[in-house]
C-alpha cells in the first residue's frame, strides 16, 4: 500500500496564506472532523522515572498524544518529551518508557497534573524520531547541546528550557503574528520560502489546542534560527511585494493587491505541489483498537500519522534536514551549453 | 537611537554589558548636574540596557536633559538641540498616552503580564522625568484608565518634590498637584481607591500629603456608612496607615467609651484624628463608622452598622447590606443557608458590575436580577453581550453612551471611513477575553456617532445574527489593505483603522499599500486606533510604522486624547503646548466620563475596569 501527502490531506482545502517575517503558514481547512479524541490539554502528565512519561487520559475518548509532545514544568523536576506520538484508551493511564529527558542538569520527577504542552523544536524532531524506540532518557542531550550552541547559548547543557527562556520574546511573537482561522484543522508551514512541516489534526478543537505549541516552539524556533543565519534580514522568496510601478489610480492599486495575493499563493502552492505525489515508506508503530499509529518516511518528509480505518485524522511530518541542506543543489539549473 | 541618562555609579558597567557606545550626544548633554550622564545607544543596545538595569535595580531616566523646562522648551527658538529635545519629548509623552489609554496590566493575546507591566512602568517613569506637572495633568484626561491613575498617584506621592530637580515642573505649585491627585482619586471607583491606600501602606509611603489624602477621602465621604460595612478591613488598614497603628489602638479604646467620659486629652485626640476631617454636622456618624471599622463594640446609631451586627444572628436582618457583605456573613455565621437567599434579599441593591457578574448564578438560583445596561460602561456592555446575548436595551444603551461622549471630543468628524479589524487576535488573552474587540466595537460606535457620515467595513470576524451587525466575534486572519483601498475609493475625509496592529496576510501589506496610496497623491488622513498595549514595542503596535499615527483608545472616552496624540506626533511643539494647556494651565470641570455616570449607583465611583488581581 502506498501513501502520499495528497492522501493524508484528503478532504482539506487551503485557506489564505499568512506571512510574517521568515515564516508562512497555509491554513488547512476541512469539514471532515473526527471528534473522537481527547484534547491534549485534558491529559494528566507525570514522570515515573527518568525517561518514563506517565500520561492519564481522564476523558471518555481515546487520547492522542501529539508527536514529540513535551512538558516544560515550573516545579523542580526534569522536563520530558515524547519521542513519538502516543495512544491512550479512554479513562486509562499509559507509561511511555521511550520518553526523553530534555533538561540535563535538573533532577526530580514531574508530579501528576495538566502541564502546558510544547512540541519539540523542528531542529530536534528528526533526531527524536530516529531514536524513538530507544529506552535511554539521555538520548536527546547531545542534540540539545548542539541546538543550544546554534542559538549562541555556548555553555548551555542539554536543556531546552535554556533556549525557551532566552528566546521567549521572539517565540511569543510567532503566536502573535499568526492566527487560527475558521474551519482550520491543520497547516503547511514554510520557513524562508520552503516547506518545513505538514500538520493535520482530527478537529478544529484539537488543532486550536496544539496550534500555539506548533507555531511557537516547533516552527517558531526554526524561523528564528534561519533569520539568525541571514546577515541582512529579507522576506522569504515566496513573499511577493506589492507592485508600485505603473499605478495611476486606486483601481490599479486594487488590481496590484490582487496580483500580489495571487502570485504569493501560486508561489507557495508550487512549493507544496512538489510534495504531493511522493509515496511514503510506512512502518506500523502502535495499535489501540481501531487506531493505528504509523511512521512515515520519504526523501523529503519524516513523521507519524494516525489511522482510524479509512480515516487519517492526524499527521505530523517534518522535512528532513538533509533535504533542507541540499536545497540549493537541487534548485540549481542543470548544466547546459 | 535612544537617549539614556543614568547614575554613573554602576551605570557605566551596564552600558559596557549592553555593548553600547558611550559618547556625549551634544555639547552640554554629557554631564547633567554632576550626577547624571548621557549616553547614545542604538535601539538594540538600549533594550538590553533597560533589561540589565531593571534586574540590578539601577534607576534609569529616559528623558531629555532638564536644562530647559517644558514651557521653556516649547517657547525656545528653533535650533537642532531644541528639535531633538522636542522630538524626544513628544515620543516619550506619546508612549505614555499609549500606556495610560490601553495598559491594563494583564496578559494580552501576545504579551505576558510581566512584559506588559515592565513596559507600562517604563512609560510612566519616562513621562514623569519629562515634567511631573504634565505627568499628573495627563492622568486626569478623560479616557485615562483607572489603573494608570493609581500608578500615577503612587508615583506622585512617593517621589518628593524638590526645588529644582529634574522632575519639577516650573509651572506647577504643589497645591495644584494635590488638587490633581484628589481629582484623579475622585474619578477612581472605591475599591481602587482602597487598593491604592493599601499599596501606599505596603510601600511605606507615609508623608503628610499621603495621610491627608487618606483621611480626607475616607472621613469626608458621604457614603462612609456603606463603605464601612462593605470595605471594613481595607478601611481599617488605610486608617491604621494614616493614623499609625499606635494612635489607632488608643483611638479605639477612646471610642469605646461614651463621649462624656473622655478626658480632655482623649477628646483632643478624637478631634485631631476624626473631627477635623469631617464635614460639618457629621462627627457623630463618622465616629460611629470609625468605631465600627476599628472593631470597637458599642451601641450603633447608624442603621447599616446595626444591620451588620444583627445579621450575624439573623440573616434577614442584613437585607439592607450590600450583596458581598451579606454573602460573607452568611458563609461565616449561617453556612447552612443557601447563597441564593442572599442574592434574593439583595438583588435590588446590586451594582451594575455585580448585575453583570451574577447573571448566571442568579439564573441558576432562579432569582431574577434586573440588569440596567444604562449603568454599565460600553466596553463591559459589549463583553456582557458576547456572553449573555444581545438585547435591544443593550443596543440603545450603547447608542446613548456614544452620543454622550461625542460632546467631549476636541473636534467634530465629517465624512469618515472605519475599518474594523475583527481577526482572531482581537479576542485578547484568556484573562481578558474579548476585551480588545469590545473596546474596538465601542470606539466604532463613537466614531459613527461623532461623524456626519460614516462607512464601516469589517475585516474578518463573524457577525452575530440578530444584532444588526453590531456584535462581531473575532475570527480569522488579518488582511486590511484591500479594505483600505475600497474605502479610499469612496473618498472619505479621514479613515480610522481599529486594529491591534498585528497583520499577517501578509505582514507589511498595509504599509506597502499606504506607500502606494501616498505615491498616488492621495492625502486622506489615515489613523490607526489600537485598544491593545504591545509590550514588545513599549506602546502600540503600528500597521504602518512612522507614517500612519497609532492612537491609543482603551475605552471610547479616550478618543479625544488619542486625537491629541495624533497632533503631538505630527507637530511636537504644538501638540505639547496643547496638552499642557488642556492639563495644566486651564482649570477644567471634573472629567465627564462614562465611568462617572455610574456614580449615581449604589457603589460610589462605579466599577473598576478589569485589571490584574
Amino acid at each position: 500500500m502506498t501513501l502520499t501527502i495528497a492522501d493524508i490531506l484528503r478532504g482539506c482545502r487551503t485557506g489564505r496564506l499568512q506571512t510574517a517575517g521568515m515564516m508562512q503558514v497555509i491554513p488547512l481547512l476541512s469539514e471532515l472532523e473526527d471528534h473522537g479524541f481527547a484534547l491534549p490539554s485534558a491529559l494528566e502528565v507525570s514522570t515515573a522515572t527518568y525517561g518514563s512519561l506517565v500520561i492519564r487520559n481522564p476523558t471518555r475518548h481515546t487520547a492522542l498524544v501529539p508527536v514529540h509532545a513535551g512538558y516544560v514544568v515550573k516545579e523542580a523536576a526534569q522536563d520530558h518529551a515524547m519521542a513519538h506520538g502516543g495512544l491512550i484508551r479512554p479513562q486509562a493511564c499509559r507509561k511511555f518508557t521511550t520518553a526523553m529527558c530534555i533538561q540535563e542538569t535538573q533532577g526530580g520527577t514531574i508530579s501528576a497534573g495538566t502541564h502546558k504542552l510544547i512540541i519539540l523544536p523542528y531542529a530536534l524532531r528528526e533526531q527524536a524520531h530516529a531514536v524513538r524506540r530507544e529506552t535511554d532518557y539521555s538520548k536527546l542531550w547531545n542534540a540539545l547541546r548542539k541546538f543550544n550552541r546554534e542559538f549562541g547559548l555556548e555553555r548551555a547543557p542539554g536543556e531546552l528550557v535554556r533556549f525557551l527562556d532566552a528566546f521567549a520574546g521572539e517565540l511569543d511573537a510567532f503566536v502573535a503574528e499568526f492566527e487560527c482561522v475558521q474551519g482550520q484543522v491543520g497547516a503547511i508551514v514554510l520557513v524562508d520560502g520552503e516547506v518545513v512541516g505538514v500538520e493535520r489534526a482530527p478537529s478544529q478543537a484539537f488543532w486550536s489546542d496544539i496550534w500555539s505549541a506548533l507555531i511557537r516552539e516547533c516552527y517558531g524556533s526554526w524561523a528564528i534560527s534561519v533569520a539568525r543565519a541571514i546577515e541582512n534580514p529579507r522576506p522569504p522568496s515566496t513573499r511577493v511585494p506589492l507592485r508600485t510601478e505603473g499605478l495611476t489610480s486606486l483601481d490599479d492599486l486594487a488590481e496590484a493587491l490582487k496580483e500580489a495575493r495571487e502570485a504569493e499563493a501560486a508561489a507557495v502552492k508550487a512549493k507544496v505541489r512538489a510534495l504531493l505525489a511522493d509515496p511514503f515508506t510506512i512502518t506500523r508503530e502502535d495499535d489501540q483498537g481501531d487506531f493505528a499509529l504509523e511512521s512515515l518516511k520519504h526523501e523529503q518528509l519524516v513523521g507519524q500519522i494516525l489511522r482510524r480505518g479509512p480515516r487519517i485524522p492526524y499527521a505530523s511530518l517534518v522535512v528532513n534536514k538533509h533535504w533542507v541542506a541540499d536545497r540549493a543543489w537541487r534548485a540549481a539549473p542543470a548544466f547546459e551549453l | 537611537m535612544k537617549l539614556v541618562f543614568l547614575d554613573p555609579v554602576g551605570g557605566a558597567e551596564l552600558i559596557a554589558a549592553a555593548g553600547a557606545r558611550r559618547e556625549p550626544l551634544l555639547p552640554g548633554f554629557a554631564q547633567i548636574g554632576g550626577t547624571m550622564e548621557a549616553f547614545l545607544l542604538d535601539e538594540g543596545a538600549a533594550e538590553v540596557f533597560e533589561m540589565l538595569a531593571e534586574e540590578q535595580g539601577i534607576e534609569v531616566h529616559f528623558a531629555p536633559p532638564p536644562a530647559r523646562s517644558l514651557p521653556e522648551l516649547i517657547d525656545a527658538p528653533w535650533d537642532p538641540t531644541v528639535e531633538i529635545e522636542l522630538q524626544f519629548t513628544a515620543r516619550v509623552i506619546s508612549a505614555f498616552l499609549d500606556a495610560i489609554g490601553t495598559a491594563t496590566g494583564r496578559a494580552t493575546f501576545y504579551n505576558t503580564r510581566q512584559a506588559q507591566e515592565a513596559a507600562e512602568r517604563r512609560a510612566h517613569a519616562r513621562a514623569f522625568a519629562v515634567d511631573r506637572g504634565l505627568y499628573a495633568g495627563l492622568l486626569t484626561l478623560p479616557g485615562c484608565l483607572d489603573r494608570a491613575r493609581v500608578q500615577g498617584i503612587l508615583r506622585l506621592l512617593s517621589v518628593p518634590r524638590t526645588p529644582s530637580g529634574p522632575t519639577e515642573s516650573g509651572l506647577f505649585p504643589i497645591v495644584r498637584e494635590n488638587a490633581l491627585i484628589r481629582r484623579m482619586l475622585r474619578d477612581l471607583p472605591v475599591p481602587r481607591q482602597l487598593r491604592l491606600f493599601g499599596e501606599l501602606r505596603r510601600r511605606r509611603v507615609n508623608n503628610s500629603r499621603t495621610r491627608t489624602l487618606i483621611l480626607r477621602t475616607i472621613l469626608r465621604s458621604r457614603r462612609l456608612e456603606l463603605w464601612s460595612v462593605r470595605y471594613r478591613r481595607k478601611l481599617r488598614s488605610a486608617l491604621f496607615h494614616a493614623w499609625s497603628r499606635r494612635t489607632a489602638s488608643i483611638l479605639a479604646r477612646v471610642l469605646a467609651r461614651p463621649e462624656e467620659q473622655r478626658t480632655p486629652s482623649e477628646a483632643a485626640l478624637v478631634s485631631r484624628c476624626i473631627h477635623r476631617w469631617c464635614r460639618e454636622g457629621t462627627t457623630a456618624d463618622v465616629e460611629d463608622c470609625a468605631a465600627f471599622v476599628l472593631g470597637v463594640k458599642r451601641p450603633r446609631s447608624l442603621r447599616m452598622l446595626r444591620a451588620y451586627d444583627n445579621a450575624k444572628t439573623r440573616l434577614e436582618a442584613g437585607r439592607r447590606l450590600p450583596w458581598e457583605t451579606l454573602e460573607g456573613l452568611r458563609s461565616t455565621y449561617h453556612p447552612a443557608r443557601d447563597s441564593a437567599d442572599v442574592l434574593s434579599m439583595t438583588r435590588t441593591t446590586l451594582t451594575s458590575g455585580q448585575q453583570i457578574r451574577l447573571q448566571r448564578a442568579a439564573k441558576a438560583a432562579g432569582v431574577k436580577v434586573a440588569f440596567d445596561p444604562s449603568r454599565a460602561d460600553p466596553v463591559r456592555l459589549y463583553v456582557y453581550a458576547f456572553a449573555e446575548g444581545w438585547t435591544r436595551e443593550i443596543g440603545q444603551a450603547l447608542d446613548d453612551k456614544a452620543a454622550a461622549v461625542v460632546d467631549s471630543l476636541p473636534a467634530k468628524l465629517g465624512w469618515i471611513g472605519v475599518i474594523l479589524d475583527a481577526s482572531g487576535s482581537m479576542s485578547g488573552a484568556d484573562e481578558q477575553a474579548l476585551r480588545p474587540m469590545a473596546a474596538a466595537l465601542a470606539v466604532r460606535d463613537l466614531l459613527v456617532a461623532a461623524a456626519d457620515r460614516a462607512s464601516v467595513v469589517v475585516a474578518g470576524g463573524e457577525q452575530i445574527k440578530r444584532t444588526g451587525g453590531r456584535l462581531i466575534r473575532p475570527a480569522g486572519d488579518t488582511a486590511l489593505a484591500e479594505h483600505l483601498v475600497a474605502l479610499l475609493r469612496q473618498r472619505p475625509e479621514a479613515i480610522f483603522v481599529l486594529s491591534d496592529g498585528y497583520e499577517n496576510a501578509p505582514a507589511g501589506r498595509f504599509a506597502e499599500t499606504m506607500t502606494a496610496v501616498r505615491a498616488l497623491g492621495i492625502r486622506t488622513p489615515v489613523y490607526q486606533i489600537s485598544p491593545v498595549m504591545a509590550a514588545e514595542v513599549g506602546g502600540l503596535r503600528a500597521l504602518d510604522p512612522g507614517r500612519t499615527p497609532v492612537l491609543p483608545v482603551g475605552r471610547p472616552e479616550g478618543l479625544g486624547v488619542a486625537l491629541l496624540k495624533g497632533m503631538l506626533l505630527a507637530e511636537p511643539a504644538l501638540g505639547l503646548e496643547t496638552l499642557m494647556r488642556r492639563t495644566l494651565l486651564k482649570e477644567r470641570p471634573p472629567a465627564k466620563t462614562l465611568a462617572s455616570a455610574e456614580e449615581s449607583g449604589p457603589e460610589e465611583g462605579g466599577e473598576a475596569e478589569e485589571e490584574a488581581p
